[in-house]
């Protein structure tokens, strides 16, 4: 071969190699182009899921929603305590105390300050509320489900409700933290019903009591609850708000701080 | 740069699998993806929402990326940035002693400073683990049994 013959040929193989270089390149794009598009098309069809899902959970507002005795709609707590039906309620504080009953922080909190809330509730000296929510349920769906015991939260919100109609509310409130399992371990019926009769609930109550629980007469109003929760502005627990303002974790911790708080919030 | 393409593609899978695990579960929670945002206290409680939708798309988005070795450089970099974003959010709760109780670290709830201690460290040591990993296919992207020939 000539050496203008070589070259030629050494050109030609270039631009073959050029073209196949060009090709690849063209291909490769053209990848990575349609692989972005899959992948955007999947989000953007994920993206349909929680919108679509979040339209289920509304608040059922209808009249006939059964609420245990002394719930209100305007907050569907559990007031405890003589301070609401005092003459002078309006310059006594409100205490609304946020809970979940699978939540171990609040078993904590209860036992380091319940006692010293009841006793302030029940001198009149704070208005207290008992707010029940159950956003642990979702977050605790796995382990609650593994140990055959889900939405714990929820059945053990029910019971709550229950207890309150057979005038228990406190033992019974008393009773739940201190049986409560390790966290996801959760509760089911008969693990209820047995802090129920530890709360005193008894007889033809226990019967009530059970078959409340058993009908879940008070689905709605635990939904509600935890609605608000949400609403307004919420996503832990325990959480305790003094006349509208929340407590830092330290205080509401703390019996002696917690009532020297209180006792301020009351000379205002 | 030569690369260690089948490390690559075990950093590759495992990250998409830690990613699309995660995102997927978010997905399916979204209250509780927004849920745990505002318990963290870090962004303003307005935002909650759009990251509680917006986190695990892009979670997903990412885990698809490398799951099949597209576009490795830029996903295994975001993703390292995603999960220093992580660490910071748990180190930033654990510093400032938060009692706070949302569900996020799942059973086994020992709330006192050195169970928290605990879990803290076990979630921070995963996520700069699994940071690594980003950071290594950000350097390293040529990785085996991807769509992109690099």
């Amino acid at each position: 071969m000539g050496k203008e013959s070589a070259k030629a040929a050494k050109a030609a193989a270039e631009k073959v190699r050029a073209q196949a270089n060009a090709q690849e390149r063209a291909r490769e794009r053209k990848i990575r182009l349609i692989g972005a598009i899959v992948v955007l098309v999947i989000m953007g069809g994920l993206l349909a899921i929680p919108l679509i899902s979040g339209k289920n959970k509304g608040p059922d507002t209808s009249a006939t929603a059964a609420l245990p005795q002394g719930v209100t709609k305007d907050t569907y707590g559990v007031k405890i305590g003589s301070a609401w039906n005092a003459a002078n309620a309006d310059t006594i504080p409100t205490f609304d105390v946020w809970e979940d009953f699978q939540c171990p922080a609040c078993a904590d909190m209860e036992s380091k300050s319940g006692a010293k809330i009841l006793e302030l509730a029940a001198a009149g000296k704070v208005r207290l509320q008992w707010r029940p929510t159950i956003f642990l349920d979702s977050n605790l769906q796995a382990q609650n489900t593994a140990n055959n015991k889900p939405n714990s939260s929820m059945q053990a919100t029910l019971a709550f409700g229950c207890a309150v109609d057979q005038d228990a509310a406190q033992a019974f409130h008393s009773a739940l933290f201190a049986a409560q399992p390790a966290e996801g371990k959760g509760y089911n019926n008969a693990d209820l019903t047995a802090v129920a009769q530890v709360a005193g609930i008894t007889g033809q109550s226990l019967t009530t009591f059970t078959d409340c629980l058993t009908k879940k007469t008070y689905e709605s109003w635990v939904n509600n609850s935890f609605d608000l929760f949400s609403k307004e502005g919420h996503s832990s627990t325990p959480t305790g708000i003094l006349n509208g303002t929340e407590l830092q974790a330290g205080v509401l911790f703390d019996p002696v701080k917690l009532e020297q708080a209180i006792t301020d919030a009351t000379k205002k | 740069m030569k690369g260690h393409p089948v490390i690559g593609l075990a950093a590759r899978l495992v990250l998409a699998a830690v990613l699309l695990y995660a995102g997927g579960i978010k997905i399916l929670e979204p209250h509780g993806a927004r849920d745990a945002i505002l318990a963290y206290r870090v962004f303003p409680a307005s935002w909650a929402s759009s990251l509680g939708y917006g986190l695990p798309l892009l979670e997903i988005g990412l885990g698809l990326l490398l799951l099949v070795g597209l576009f490795t450089k830029v996903s295994g970099f975001l993703s390292a940035l995603l999960m220093l974003g992580f660490v910071a959010g748990i180190a930033s709760v654990w510093a400032r002693g938060y009692s706070i109780d949302c569900g996020c670290f799942g059973g086994g709830g020992d709330i006192s400073p050195a169970g928290r201690a605990a879990r803290y460290s076990r979630e921070i040591a995963r996520d700069l683990l699994f940071c690594g990993l980003g950071f290594w296919l950000y350097v390293w992207p040529r990785t085996l049994l991807s769509l992109e020939k690099n």
